[in-house]
């Protein structure tokens, strides 16, 4: 039987000249179109206001960009590993989100204690108390969660590998218990550190602020971010390629039966994979809070970006880097959209993720 | 001429297959034809059923959403996470169509046609766009093609969400009542419907009958009829109704013996298919008599109930209450008429074809099908349903939102009903369906009365629910209870009580979807007229269930036993 559908990719196989001129004609109509979109911008923000716009939306969407990809390495390593489509990773970051502000104020009273002797190190230093209340914060939200994580594996999902339909309805029902548990807890109204009125953070995390001249100030919370989201993404690379284990993980996403067959403990590694990753998704909600704030409506809206993020970085057999890229393709488009055209800003990341799937139905990294 | 004949033969055939068409179909006519009696009883006024019909037209609305599901799913393995686009556009065009000063009249769609046609223009617009959707099935592949599913659900709810001057914003779009269902021929025709339809049940019962000869038979039909006469009893009201119906019941008893009393005495004529001999007293005199005078006894016990909603669309055509049971039948007509096709989609040819694809696609190619066209065909019609079920929901719930009708928790509850229910199941994601919505909204009721908690747990409840569900019933409620029961009907098969036979046959078990049905809907209308009733179905349940243990004692403990041994073992090997 003949194949009735006809592709332009079976057509371009054949042809490579033509293959080879469209993509030369493809090129310079990007270009041009990027150049014809600039000059409109600068022709109605005039260029000071186009550098102003492009620098702010630059630094908001590198550090939007790390915090997602924080997230959803997470999510793409469980997927990858274990074949998991993690639907309560959303209400996992909501819920660190949650924990990094209770932490933060548990600590902060601690430190304040005039009983206890971290009274004589903080008392007086304003700024230390709130840097080192924020990091305890945070890795105390990021081990909670990898240990959450962890029990949710080894007594659940554990039972129910190769059975992915099972395992999405097990994760909703987490994804459901867990944003009610918060809910109950921290009730439906968003919380942000303004309304805790004698916290230290507003000192350093939230008002302080990097001014260029020029229109250009920049929350030095967020260029924070970016630093700490490139630290923690380098981290992550060099363990991939330096120690035993993240070598064992790479190397099970890409065949987990061979990696077995070697005499890896492969449940183990997946065990590791689900507290890494919760662990991840904890660290980048308790660090998001000083900016988004936390709110049990959070995760599901997060859940899609990841989906959109790991769907463009390369699902299926991806690589790491795939999942960075996405994340800052993503991250910074959302806020360029934002900046400029303000009526795409939640369809841009679709309409980019529909292009990209058209070019490469595997993603950036991906195969079929 | 020859022409006449052939109709005439075709005609013949027709009317020759019903029999067959009732007797493969005892569990969904009998549940069909409970579902369409309900709605007669409700009189004029407020009628405690009211409540419970509303409840279940969302039920069967989001079970026609769950089956669409369920199609791409379960019969061609395409996991969708866009499908609530497929029920949103349906909606919104409804939305759009109802609206009767959005555009001048010529191009008024609901001044122009009829409003079933507008039902059908819905379904029309799903299945575009679920032909859209089928389009990328050539490139995109599991996960891809769930994702960019997605990516055009979203965009469609983010366009929706950020034009409110189009979609009603926040606040919500008002939908118009369609002015048929306000109108009392329409409810006359689907009353027609109903009588047919139960109709049919009697004539099933009566095929039932005919065909077993056991006394389990008679014991089935004893319970049925005490059963539908109480129901009877409490819905109608004159008492000469009930009376009729069981008298038909009585007919079907003494066909029994008469057909039982010819078995015994002439073995060879009770084989009509080997003598080719019929007896036209029990073959056509008594069925139909019986037919005529269950059908009479119905008409008699809510002919003033007809009356009175008839009279109510005289006297004033804008009264809210009376759309209730009009929309509960159009959807039970859509849901039906959906069923049966599905089901014979799925056994024809192209739905082979299709599950050939969804096991192993290469292989499928390769002996010649077309994988692509499948696709596409599966989503076009997953998305007319889809549409249909998206245009049925916008005029039940009045008011609709981007977020009620286009939201992404819709697309995660159709999954879950499907899972629920079991995937590939054609009834589980209907009762899967059932389970969830019922449990949404009763939840709260009984956490925070029944176990004296705080009522915002009740989505920890669900999640819980799911939970265990997964956990004990990995394949859905429709199909772990398939997988299970397997060795249990074979048992049944042989069971004896004494010396007294009381097997149980594959044919039998739609006594227990009516009693299941009849008992479940009556407990849930909470009204005291019914208790007598839910009490009789409920209690012959129990002692069947007790019965059951009884026989099945020895192979119960063992089972205990062997599950007890090898999860201890399991637990020492890890």
């Amino acid at each position: 039987m003949q194949r009735i559908n006809f592709t332009i990719q079976d057509y371009l196989e054949e042809n490579p000249q033509i293959r080879r001129i469209t993509r030369y004609v493809v090129f310079i109509a990007f270009i041009v179109l990027t150049g014809l979109a600039i000059y409109y911008a600068i022709e109605i923000y005039t260029w000071n206001g186009f550098i102003v716009g492009v620098s702010k939306s630059l630094v908001n969407g590198l550090a939007l960009s790390m915090l997602l990809f924080l997230m959803v390495s997470g999510f793409f390593l469980i997927f990858g590993l274990c074949d998991v489509i993690n639907f309560a990773h959303g209400a996992f970051f909501m819920l660190g989100g949650f924990l990094g502000f209770v932490l933060y104020i548990a600590t902060e009273a601690v430190f304040l204690d005039p009983a206890l002797p971290f009274y004589l190190i903080f008392g007086s230093n304003y700024f230390v108390l709130s840097i080192a209340a924020f990091t305890v914060s945070a890795l105390g939200a990021t081990a909670i969660m990898a240990l959450i994580g962890g029990g949710i594996e080894f007594f659940t999902i554990r039972r129910l590998y190769g059975n992915p339909i099972a395992q999405i309805l097990l994760t909703v029902g987490f994804m459901f218990i867990i944003t009610q548990v918060a809910e109950i807890f921290f009730g439906p109204s968003q919380f942000s550190y303004f309304i805790i009125p004698n916290s230290q953070i507003t000192y350093f995390f939230i008002s302080g602020a990097l001014d260029f001249g020029g229109g250009m100030i920049f929350s030095s919370y967020r260029i924070f971010l970016i630093f700490l989201g490139f630290t923690v993404a380098g981290l992550m690379f060099l363990g991939f390629r330096r120690t035993r284990i993240g070598l064992q993980i790479q190397a099970g996403i890409e065949d987990s039966e061979m990696v077995e067959a070697l005499g890896t403990n492969i449940r183990r590694l997946f065990t590791i994979v689900f507290m890494l990753g919760a662990g991840l998704a904890g660290l980048s909600g308790a660090v998001l809070v000083p900016w988004i704030g936390a709110n049990s409506g959070h995760g599901l809206t997060y859940l899609i970006y990841a989906f959109v993020i790991v769907v463009v970085g390369g699902a299926h057999y991806g690589r790491f880097e795939g999942t960075f890229f996405g994340a800052l393709i993503v991250g910074l488009s959302m806020q360029f959209a934002a900046y400029f055209v303000p009526f795409l800003e939640s369809v841009i990341v679709f309409i980019i993720m529909a292009i990209i799937l058209i070019i490469r139905p595997g993603g950036l990294t991906g195969h079929e | 001429m020859s022409n006449d004949i052939e109709k005439e033969g075709r005609l013949k055939g027709s009317i020759s297959g019903i029999p067959t068409f009732l007797s493969n179909n005892r569990t969904v006519i009998a549940v069909l034809a409970f579902l369409y009696l309900l709605p007669l009883s409700t009189t004029a006024g407020t009628s405690p059923i009211r409540t419970l019909l509303y409840l279940v037209t969302q039920i069967m609305i989001f079970g026609l959403l769950a089956m669409s599901f369920d199609l791409q799913l379960g019969r061609a393995a395409l996991l969708n996470f866009g499908h609530v686009a497929l029920f949103g556009v349906g909606a919104y065009f409804m939305a759009y169509t109802l609206d009767a000063d959005l555009f001048p009249p010529p191009f008024n769609l609901i001044a122009a046609v009829p409003y079933p046609l507008t039902l059908v223009l819905a379904m029309m617009i799903g299945g575009s766009l679920g032909f859209i959707m089928g389009l990328t099935t050539s490139r995109m592949r599991g996960t891809a093609f769930a994702f960019i599913a997605l990516a055009i659900a979203m965009f469609l709810y983010n366009f929706f969400a950020e034009n409110p001057d189009i979609s009603g914003g926040e606040t919500g779009m008002r939908v118009a009542t369609p002015d048929l269902i306000r109108t009392g021929p329409f409810y006359l025709l689907f009353v027609a419907i109903a009588f047919v339809v139960l109709a049919a049940f009697f004539g099933m019962i009566i095929l039932y009958i005919r065909k077993r000869m056991e006394y389990t038979g008679l014991i089935v039909v004893i319970v049925v009829m005490v059963g539908l006469t109480g129901t009877l009893l409490a819905f109608g009201t004159g008492i000469l109704g009930p009376v009729l119906v069981s008298l038909a019941f009585l007919g079907v008893i003494f066909l029994f013996w008469m057909e039982r009393k010819s078995t015994v005495s002439d073995p060879l004529r009770y084989s009509e298919v080997e003598t080719g001999v019929t007896d036209p007293l029990t073959a056509y005199a008594i069925p139909f008599s019986i037919i005529l005078v269950a059908i009479l006894g119905l008409v008699l016990s809510f002919s003033s109930n007809i009356t009175d909603m008839v009279m109510l669309w005289v006297e004033d055509t804008q009264l809210f209450l009376y759309t209730i049971p009009v929309t509960y039948y159009l959807v039970l007509t859509c849901l039906a008429i959906t069923y049966f096709f599905v089901r014979r989609l799925i056994a024809s040819p192209f739905g082979r074809m299709v599950t050939a694809v969804a096991q192993n696609e290469e292989r499928a190619e390769a002996l010649g099908y077309n994988s692509y066209r499948a696709k596409i065909v599966v989503l076009v019609i997953s998305g007319a349903i889809a549409g249909l079920s998206g245009a049925l929901y916008a005029p039940y719930l009045r008011v609709i939102d981007p977020h009620t009708v286009l939201g992404v928790e819709v697309t995660i509850n159709a999954m879950l009903y499907t899972i629920i229910g079991g995937i590939g199941t054609l009834l589980g994601p209907i009762l899967g369906t059932g389970v969830v919505v019922y449990s949404e909204l009763n939840l709260v009721d009984f956490i925070t009365e029944g176990l004296g908690l705080p009522g915002q747990l009740w989505l920890v409840g669900l999640g819980v629910m799911y939970i265990f569900i997964v956990l004990f019933m990995p394949l859905g409620i429709v199909g772990s209870i398939g997988q299970k029961t397997g060795s249990l009907k074979a048992k049944l098969r042989r069971m004896k009580l004494g010396r007294f036979e009381f097997g149980l046959k594959d044919s039998d078990y739609w006594v227990f979807g009516l009693l299941g049905i009849m008992g479940l809907i009556l407990f849930l209308t909470e009204d005291a007229r019914f208790v007598l009733v839910t009490l009789g179905i409920f209690g012959f349940l129990a002692i069947l269930g007790v019965v059951l243990l009884w026989i099945l004692r020895r192979d119960i403990i063992m089972g205990v036993k062997k599950s007890f041994r090898n999860s201890r073992f399991s637990r020492g090997g890890n």
